[in-house]
């Protein structure tokens, strides 16, 4: 007899619990810039749901107004309808930024959601002038995404439940089926790499940018496969416990060694200084700094507001660490670490494209006042300004 | 698993979760199991679908691993918490016009079919939740059951619920203790749903 959807969700649950809680990942780029102009990463915001919710409600007695909207279910057999921005405009009034890509100092975009109606519409939108000005293009027509990235000027990727593509800056978008899930993806180097789920095991796939041709990696062994992030040609997947690196674009795979149970680590950087963020247990987060390849790790400091959400490193010395409430700098290879210029917030993000400039996303405020906000540094981490989204 | 759910059922919640943090799959499974009804009562009640429901109560539990390290027991029972997390789940769907799949994403948990069956068991594990917590609540002496109600359930602060009743902010706070540990134990000995 087959489990049900409850006891489904329960068998998967458990099997998270089980090989562990992986931190969210980020990207780093610092070392890519001597090959590209700035590449940034891409973000999905994760609703707070710590402490501060501990005081709430039972359940059953509560009643909420009818006129709420109602919400559209993300199981596999939902109807999904289309609800997003898919033409050129202005910025949408009350637009919530979820995920960030860029390509260079000055052109970024943005996908998020902005009321249209009744409903929370997919939006994207784009400026090229580094953040003082924002425009509306049309974006993929679902709600089943919730990252973007773009490779160049041209070529950018939706994904989440499902995954689009556009080879024109947006202008049309096209959903590829590979499975029924992404995973993760990163892009670098011209080619775009994915982690896809499908009939329960985790395939890692590859693709030009240029062109929806995409093929399977064998060198990874289909099955729990988490991070995914690139570096050139260099190419480096969580695989279980271990994480492995491909030097030629994923055709070939060894382990790196040096960290122990290094699928309860979310790593930023690359070959010169690779950073880990380790979780185990009830321990505090430890953050580790590598500067041989991973061979070996040496700890940080521990971060003063552990737990950690998000980290970036902007060089092998600088690095960003947040959880919910300020945000902590070190710029002595983790040594130390140093309350930043930023507010306090729920931080889910935080990365940075070149040793001075990143950007950090946080949501901010409580209820129906709760709202995303992005915010930028161009003084490697010192103190983030809020970016204004219009 | 090496441990079976049935060694965890007599553990409270603070247990449990600090075990759910420590990677034991058999504690979240009884945990997931405790409050499953509860945590379906309120969502059915707060979205009027069944589908989306479940939906939300996958992803529900999901925040709940994810947040388990960070578990600090401020009542005898978790379930205000979880009820806490279903809550914001809904209000940040409503936002967003699609169900949060974050927390599961996040956990790289793929998506799961559901059929009529489930949604036939997801409807009676609702209805009995509502039925549970409607049963203990009014089991609890009527003063408890009042604090527990504003407190918990409408969430007004202690302060302002011992100016209403024009009695001491300590008082309030006994009568809500007392409740919620009289709710625990009920729970606990009408066991898993």
């Amino acid at each position: 007899m087959s489990m049900d959807f409850l006891e489904a969700v329960e068998a998967q649950l458990i099997a998270a619990t089980e090989r562990g809680i992986r931190r969210r990942r980020w990207r780093w780029p610092w070392l890519m810039r001597v090959r590209l102009p700035w590449r940034a990463p891409t973000v999905g915001i994760a609703a707070g749901v710590g402490t501060a919710l501990a005081a709430s409600a039972l359940a059953a007695t509560l009643t909420l107004p009818a006129s709420k909207p109602k919400v559209q279910a993300t199981t596999t057999t939902a109807v999904s309808i289309p609800r997003s921005y898919t033409t050129a405009g202005p910025v949408p009034a009350r637009f919530q930024p979820e995920s960030f890509t860029a390509i260079s100092e000055f052109t970024w975009w943005l996908l998020g959601t902005a009321p249209c109606g009744a409903h929370a519409c997919t939006t994207v939108v784009q400026t090229i002038t580094g953040g003082t000005r924002f425009t509306r293009i049309p974006g993929p027509p679902t709600t089943q995404v919730s990252n973007l990235r773009f490779a160049d000027g041209s070529n950018g990727y939706a994904y989440g439940q499902q995954l689009w593509s556009t080879h024109d800056d947006g202008a049309t978008w096209t959903q590829l089926h590979l499975g029924s899930s992404i995973g993760d993806l990163a892009i670098a180097d011209g080619y775009v790499y994915a982690i896809v789920f499908d009939n329960g095991q985790a395939r890692l796939m590859r693709s030009a940018v240029t062109a929806d041709a995409w093929i399977q990696l064998k060198a990874v062994t289909p099955g729990a496969l988490s991070g995914l992030w690139v570096q050139g040609t260099s190419v480096f997947i969580q695989s279980g416990s271990q994480l492995l690196v491909s030097g030629d674009q994923g055709n070939h795979f060894g382990p790196v060694g040096g960290v122990r149970d290094a699928g309860n680590c979310s790593y930023d950087g690359g070959t010169l200084a690779l950073w880990a963020l380790c979780s185990t247990g009830m321990a505090p987060d430890q953050v580790l700094l590598s500067t041989n390849s991973g061979n070996t790790f040496t700890a940080a400091a521990q971060v003063p507001d552990s737990p950690i959400d998000a980290f970036g490193a902007a060089s092998g010395a600088v690095a960003v660490a947040a959880g919910q409430g300020p945000l902590f700098r070190t710029a002595d290879g983790g040594g130390t670490w140093a309350r930043v210029r930023a507010p306090s917030g729920d931080w889910t993000y935080v990365g940075f494209s070149d040793p001075t400039h990143g950007v950090a996303i946080g949501i901010f405020g409580s209820g129906v006042h709760q709202h995303s906000a992005l915010y930028y540094t161009t003084d490697a981490g010192v103190s983030y300004h809020r970016v204004p989204i219009r | 698993m090496t441990a079976h759910r049935e060694d965890r059922a007599g553990w409270g919640d603070a247990e449990l979760l600090a075990a759910v943090a420590a990677r034991d799959g058999a504690a979240f499974s009884a945990f997931y199991r405790r409050h499953l009804a509860e945590v379906l009562a309120y969502l059915v009640r707060e979205t009027g679908d069944s589908e989306l429901a479940a939906d939300l109560a996958a992803e529900v539990f999901a925040a709940v691993l994810l947040s388990a390290a960070r578990y600090e027991a401020q009542h005898p029972t978790a379930l205000p918490w979880v009820i806490g997390i279903a809550r914001h789940k809904v209000l940040m769907s409503w936002r967003r016009g699609r169900v949060e799949a974050r927390a599961r994403q996040r956990l790289g948990l793929e998506p799961v079919e559901l059929d009529d069956l489930a949604l036939e068991r997801v409807d009676q594990l609702a209805d009995a939740g509502v039925g549970r917590l409607e049963q203990m609540l009014e089991q609890l002496p009527p003063m408890e059951r009042d604090a527990v109600r504003w407190h918990v359930v409408d969430e007004v602060g202690y302060g302002e619920i011992a100016k209403q009743l024009n009695c001491s902010e300590m008082v309030v706070r006994k009568r809500v203790s007392r409740g919620l540990g009289k709710l625990r134990n009920q729970l606990t000995e009408m066991g898993p749903a």
